[in-house]
């Protein structure tokens, strides 16, 4: 929803100023002491998207595309359930981008996430990273990618994540924040 | 870069004015197309046949000598959209690759790289033709793991827009 405009009336020097001039002044004053209380404001491009249903994600260091599927936030609807592997940057601009997987059991051996712009082909379309190698890992630990980047409209980004542990592993699910990735716009 | 189109229009009235008429004066310049109404090149114009969803402006009128048939030199201003011809990009980082294909020919229109994606039901275009992107499909993307091993491409299938740009006879 964008902000309404008021039209503020102009006086000019030596005309005389009349009571219906005054009073769309004063009109216009109480108008915007409301959108002020209302919160009216241009709502910023943003998008929460998580995952409640748990992933097995195949061993390798190929990685798989997380599948999302509720969104918590989607203004200027930047995910659909029918591409649930997708986030496509509908207002051009610089974007904060998160990434967060989470697993959901102790395993031994690297993971990674990561965030693939225009494309999943790695490392080519790679703007954020995170691998690591750890061993006896508790359950629920995270991968986490992030970055700040410069995306056009109809860009298009692709969470994924990896491990290579020997044998497929499930994500993580049950609290309010999961595996998710965050996209926000920051600024033009 | 817009389109050219002549019109050619024809004063189909009769060959003198009622005044002439009158004094039986049978065939006079009273009628047809008077060259100072048609100073008005560089004017938006609509013409019957043109398709008013674009914009059109006159660059020339020339009348023939009998004042019967006046021939209008229009371009035809496209409007803004995605031009899959121009890979221009503004943006750092990595690029889609994209390769539209014609939807009835199977004809690749266009192989290139792009700093987005096309969309299911985006209208695009390429040179002057226009297009709706009827379907978009990964075909390097693994069924399972839903990710590329090698170049991503996007193969969008493209449906030319109908447009209705032919004078109607009359």
């Amino acid at each position: 929803m964008t902000t309404p405009t008021p039209v503020i009336p102009s006086f000019t020097d030596g005309v005389v100023v009349h009571q219906a001039d005054l009073n769309g002044l004063a009109s216009n004053l109480t108008n915007i002491y409301n959108y002020l209380l209302g919160g009216f404001r241009t709502q910023t491009p943003m998008a929460v998207i998580n995952q409640t249903i748990a992933q097995t994600i195949p061993t390798g260091a190929t990685p798989a595309a997380i599948v999302l599927d509720t969104a918590v936030v989607n203004t200027n609807n930047m995910w659909v359930g029918s591409v649930p592997s997708q986030i496509t940057i509908q207002t051009a601009g610089t974007y904060l981008v998160m990434l967060h997987v989470e697993w959901g059991a102790a395993f031994s051996g690297y993971r990674f996430a990561g965030v693939t712009l225009n494309g999943t082909t790695i490392p080519a379309n790679y703007i954020a990273n995170c691998p690591y190698y750890d061993t006896g890992q508790v359950s629920g630990a995270s991968s986490i990618a992030s970055c700040v980047y410069p995306f056009s409209a109809g860009a298009a980004l692709f969470p994924l994540g990896g491990q290579g542990s020997g044998s497929s592993q499930p994500t993580s699910t049950g609290a309010a924040l999961n595996t998710f990735i965050a996209v926000c716009r920051l600024s033009d | 870069m817009g389109m050219t189109t002549m019109v050619t229009l024809r004063y189909e009235g009769a060959p003198s004015c009622v005044d002439c008429q009158r004094i039986g004066v049978p065939m006079c310049t009273h009628v047809g197309f008077h060259p100072e109404a048609w100073h008005v090149a560089g004017q938006g114009v609509h013409v019957a046949g043109l398709d008013d969803r674009y914009e059109h402006v006159l660059r020339s009128a020339e009348i023939s000598p009998d004042r019967k048939t006046v021939t209008l030199v229009v371009d035809t201003v496209r409007p803004h959209g995605t031009d899959l011809a121009r890979q221009l990009s503004w943006r750092p980082g990595p690029k889609a690759y994209i390769r539209a294909v014609h939807h009835d020919t199977g004809d690749t229109i266009e192989d290139g790289r792009y700093d987005f994606l096309l969309q299911e039901g985006q209208t695009v275009y390429h040179g002057n033709t226009q297009y709706v992107v009827h379907t978009v499909e990964h075909p390097a993307r693994d069924p399972v793991t839903g990710v590329a091993d090698g170049p991503d491409v996007q193969v969008a299938t493209l449906k030319p827009m109908q447009t209705d740009t032919v004078r109607p006879t009359t």
